[in-house]
């Protein structure tokens, strides 16, 4: 059983929780999909996306995975980009929200 | 009588109301939900839209307090809306916060080049946003409470200003100052040298009723009188300049050239007296007093503007074809018109009409050579004479509608 990463939410954010957290596993979606076929344009406007979106809603780590996919896809890393996208997908996987 | 051009319309800024109004460029579907639930709860009103296209239209109409622009954007960046917006005359005021994950100090500097008025970070810090919004809310909204009173004051100015020169011009040659984007106030500011008719009109018998009349009475007729003259002169689209005493000065071509003024200043010099006679009778049977009016007209470069000391103004003409006019109104018996030849010359085919007749040739002070000059009288007389000829006037009454007759207004030659 992995272990449970906590995250804090503040409370008056608990009717937009919902709506984020779907888009994040649409964009982990993409993001493998252009993996795939090396389009670092669009894991370059994903990263940057999730650099900027993450710590608002309380999702620290979010914004700390966008950043180094971010550079990643600047450089055109496949290795560290799909490092990156596979400890997203672990981290949505693996986050317990709480509401404080 | 046309109705008087409507008044200035009302400032166009945007009163300013509470809340105040933010418009929000972002994409990025969780991060405008996210600073619009913020600002929301802070008070404002939160409208968005996706792209740099979008915002470039909507800033325009919307004339929102702030812009939140984020710089990457589908099609038209952040920076370049920004740019854009900075460049319009009407919507460079409204502050733009540009809103950025870009962290390297090269991308604010494109920002500030933009003219952007400030930065935020992305993720966004709920506090920080709200206060940087506030701040540049709170300044667009004292300025525009400026602005709209400063529009307010100036309407006031154009409305006070309008009413004035509706005193002195007919109502439908200040419709077309106006429709020809000209302002009261600029006319009335500038002075100008143009050609223009004066017409002298004064009232004969005025001491001797005066003397007879109690004030009140005086003052109710000299209203009358006052006001069948400006009516007239109305009629015949002159500009009435000064009305002191029992006379009346009169400018035709004024502010507005009339190609056929000429004739307009004759015609308006018979209609006087046709209808001042009718007057005159009443006056007799009710007062018992017995006047008359006396005409002089001439025409020449004159001085048109606002003349005066800084406390007491007032819209005038000057020249010697004003001084002229009045010392034919004071050779003129009561009754009779008497009109220099210069602006007789210029009245082809109305002589039929008036039958002028050549007067002493007047000396003026500082002058070398006389002035020549005609007699119009009786003026009623003329006209029924002129009964048999086409489109003239059946009576002297009538003489309105000889004004509006295309073959005797417009067909004559300029005045110069």
């Amino acid at each position: 059983m992995p272990a449970e990463i906590t995250v804090e939410v503040h409370e008056e954010l608990r009717a937009l929780l919902p709506g984020f957290l779907d888009n994040r596993q649409r964009d982990l979606l993409l993001l493998t999909q252009s993996l795939d076929n090396a389009d670092f344009t669009a894991i370059l406007r994903i990263a940057h996306n999730l650099k900027g979106v993450g710590g608002g809603y309380g999702f620290d780590q979010i914004t700390a995975l966008g950043e180094r996919l971010e550079a990643a896809a600047r450089s055109s890393d496949a290795a560290a980009a799909a490092t990156c996208i596979t400890e997203y997908a672990r981290f949505l996987q693996q986050h317990r929200v709480v509401f404080v | 009588m046309a109705a008087y051009p409507p008044l200035p319309a009302a400032p166009s800024a945007k009163r300013p109301s509470a809340p105040a109004e933010v418009l929000l460029v972002d994409d990025q579907q969780d991060s405008a939900v996210l600073i619009k639930h913020y600002l929301e709860k802070a008070g404002f009103m939160v409208r968005r839209v996706d792209t740099g296209e979008q915002a470039l239209a909507s800033v325009p109409v919307l004339r929102p307090s702030v812009v939140l622009l984020d710089i990457l954007l589908p099609g038209i960046d952040g920076l370049e809306v920004c740019r854009r917006l900075k460049s319009e005359s009407d919507t460079l005021d409204i502050p733009v916060i540009l809103v950025t994950g870009m962290t390297r100090s090269e991308d604010r500097v494109r920002g500030i080049e933009a003219g952007a008025d400030d930065f935020l970070s992305k993720p966004v810090n709920p506090e920080e946003l709200v206060a940087r919004v506030r701040t540049l809310a709170r300044l667009t909204e004292m300025r525009r409470a400026l602005e709209y009173e400063r529009l307010e004051r100036e309407v006031d100015q154009r409305r006070q200003m309008q009413r004035t020169f509706e005193r002195y011009i007919a109502p439908e040659v200040l419709s077309e100052v106006l429709a020809a984007g000209n302002s009261p106030e600029s006319l009335l500011a500038r002075q100008t040298r143009t050609d223009a008719i004066a017409l002298f009109a004064d009232l004969r018998g005025f001491t001797r009723m005066s003397e007879m009349l109690e004030a009140d009475r005086v003052v109710a007729l000299l209203n009358e009188f006052f006001t069948t003259l400006t009516e007239v002169t109305y009629a015949y689209e002159g500009t009435v300049f000064n009305m002191a005493g029992d006379s009346l000065l009169i400018g035709f071509n004024v502010p507005l050239p009339r190609e056929d003024s000429p004739t307009r200043a004759i015609l308006a010099a018979c209609t006087m007296q046709s209808q001042f006679q009718d007057v005159a009778r009443r006056w007799k049977t009710e007062d018992h007093i017995d006047v008359g009016l006396g005409i002089g007209i001439c025409g020449g470069p004159v001085v048109v503007g606002n003349v005066g000391s800084r406390t007491y103004m007032t819209y005038t003409m000057i020249g010697d074809a004003v001084n002229v006019a009045a010392r034919l109104m004071q050779s003129a018996k009561s009754g009779e018109i008497l009109i220099s030849k210069n602006v007789l010359d210029r009245t082809d085919g109305l002589d039929a009409y008036y039958q002028p007749e050549p007067i002493e040739p007047i000396l003026l002070k500082g002058k070398s050579r006389p002035i020549e000059a005609y007699r119009i009288a009786p003026v009623f007389a003329d006209y029924e004479q002129a009964e048999d000829a086409p489109d003239a006037p059946a009576a002297a009454g009538n003489t309105m509608s000889l004004a509006l007759s295309p073959q005797l207004l417009g067909d004559t030659a300029t005045f110069s």
